[in-house]
């Protein structure tokens, strides 16, 4: 008992882990709290985004997802992004990487986020990363999509013509 | 002027004549062109199941959900007014909620605009990309039909907005 | 290139159109490189803009791909798609009017048609300011009469406005081009 309590005084000591977030406070129980808080800290020992992770615990948190879905949601998503930066190589910027975990999680492979980063030499790919993955949630096989994407990239086309790629298939816009 | 009647024609001729000349134009259009005709290939084997699955969304949740770019920055990085609009005649109560203001249901409240239930919010929005559902009745959520859908982990729908830098969309 | 050519029949044309209907995209990349030349002129006189005008084109060719199966007579495909262009150049032109209308009137002021350079050394550079002060529809008439040679009854079909209502555009912006041009053109003599 006295070591369970020790523990649970161990795992809330703010000097082995960051501040908690604010926003987490009011919306998880403690224990879901604590693990959450974990993950974002070895996230942010990794140089890894946090944000998506906060954002993460309280979409979970508002859909009223267990403790335990939650932190298995965010180490998934955690790992995702460790793949996703891996991909797109040393130096690869916060949003590629967000970026990188949508394509991703949309079916790309590990090889189409390097194959779009080699497009681009040293462009930023967040964008046509993004794109990948919207159109696959729109209903675009994963192949066909990254094809497009890939396509586009080796032309050099600025961010606009990747959204004009996505809007064009969506239709979102005025015939 | 011995030209004077002469040289307006003339004029319009030599005119013509220039404006016929070949132009320069990006030659990687036709590259671009290749890239979506690949995407309207596949548009264009999945248009019925996409269509009739679209309408069963629709009927099966009772409302039919839109967003729309209500007006641009003229500056990257500027944040843009996002309108947000959803159908739900039998609604007491829509909200808002997504990453942009921290999944709390109660922080984005949509009106009730007309009396066959369109409800609407505008919401300013940095460039970035975002996820979204409506909240019904603080018990229902439903996502966008016509919008990306992101991978689900929590067992209700997501949609995906994305705002671009760039002025022109 | 053939300046009537749009509106012959083409069986060439016909027989790329059905392979592509057929599911060869590469039939396609040989009709685009068939019309890209013309139709990207018209796109940029009528909107004087680079950019916009790729963007337009573009757009035009994926639309043609896109309803082909819609094109009732493919040996004229070029009339058919040139109609998608000229349709697709009056949104892209309406909706930047609305858009940057004060921008546009503050950067190309009507007092600097004449006062640009020595007269005859930027003849292209002032036809295109004079071709800008254009109301759209002057402008459309004109480059489908005089650069793009069609006849009255072919622009009435295209663009669905009446033949005396075409001819008065075209001659008031003849009119207007005259006003515009003639005291560079005389110099250029």
């Amino acid at each position: 008992m006295r070591s369970g309590f020790a523990l649970l005084l161990l795992l809330a000591c703010p000097a082995l882990l960051r501040a908690q977030d604010p926003r987490l406070a009011s919306r998880l129980d403690p224990a879901t709290r604590r693990m959450v808080t974990a993950l974002i800290d070895s996230a942010a020992t990794a140089g890894l985004p946090t944000e998506p992770l906060i954002q993460k615990a309280l979409e979970g948190a508002s859909k009223g997802a267990s403790g335990g879905r939650i932190v298995a949601a965010l180490r998934t998503l955690a790992g995702n992004m460790e793949t996703a930066r891996a991909a797109l190589g040393k130096g690869s910027r916060e949003q590629e990487i967000v970026a990188g975990v949508a394509a991703l999680r949309a079916g790309a492979t590990t090889g189409a986020i390097r194959g779009l980063r080699l497009a681009r030499a040293d462009r930023d790919v967040a964008v046509p990363l993004a794109v990948l993955a919207d159109l696959v949630g729109l209903g675009v096989n994963v192949e066909a999509a990254y094809e497009s994407v890939l396509d586009l990239a080796r032309t050099e086309a600025d961010d606009a013509a990747f959204a004009r790629l996505k809007q064009r298939y969506s239709g979102d816009r005025q015939p | 002027m011995e030209n004077s009647e002469i040289a307006p024609d003339r004029l319009i001729d030599a005119l013509a004549a220039e404006l016929r000349k070949p132009v320069s134009l990006d030659s990687r259009i036709d590259q671009r062109v290749m890239a979506e005709i690949r995407l309207t290939r596949v548009r264009t084997q999945r248009r019925r199941t996409m269509i009739w699955s679209g309408l069963g969304l629709a009927i099966a949740a009772g409302v039919a959900a839109l967003a729309v770019f209500a007006g641009k920055s003229p500056m990257p990085g500027h944040a843009e007014r996002v309108s947000f609009a959803l159908e739900a005649p039998s609604a007491n109560h829509v909200t808002l909620v997504g990453d942009f203001n921290n999944w709390d249901p109660q922080a984005t409240p949509l009106r009730r605009v007309s009396s066959n239930g369109r409800w609407e919010t505008t919401v300013p929005l940095r460039p970035g990309r975002y996820q979204f559902t409506f909240m019904i009745d603080g018990t229902r959520w439903v996502a966008d039909p016509r919008l990306p859908r992101a991978v689900d982990d929590f067992g209700e729908p997501t949609s995906v907005i994305t705002i671009l830098p760039t002025a022109r969309l | 290139m053939d300046r009537a050519g749009l509106y012959h029949v083409n069986d060439g044309d016909a027989l790329l159109v059905a392979r592509v209907l057929g599911g060869d995209d590469d039939a396609y990349g040989i009709l685009m490189a068939r019309y890209r030349d013309r139709f990207g002129r018209y796109a940029l006189h009528l909107l004087r803009d680079q950019g916009d005008a790729e963007d337009v084109l573009q757009e035009t060719f994926v639309r043609g791909f896109r309803y082909l199966r819609h094109c009732e007579n493919p040996g004229r495909f070029g009339a058919w798609l040139f109609r998608i262009l000229v349709n697709r150049c009056r949104t892209a032109y309406r909706e930047r009017e609305r858009s940057s209308r004060t921008l546009v009137t503050a950067e190309h002021g009507p007092e600097a048609i004449t006062r640009d350079g020595p007269a005859g050394s930027g003849w292209r550079e002032e036809i295109d300011r004079a071709l800008g002060h254009l109301p759209g529809e002057q402008r459309e008439a004109f480059l489908l009469k005089y650069v793009e040679d069609l006849s009255y009854d072919e622009m009435e079909q295209l663009t669905g406005a009446g033949i005396s209502a075409l001819k008065m555009r075209v001659s008031r912006a003849c009119k207007h081009l005259r006003d515009l041009l003639l005291e560079v053109y005389d110099g250029k003599l």
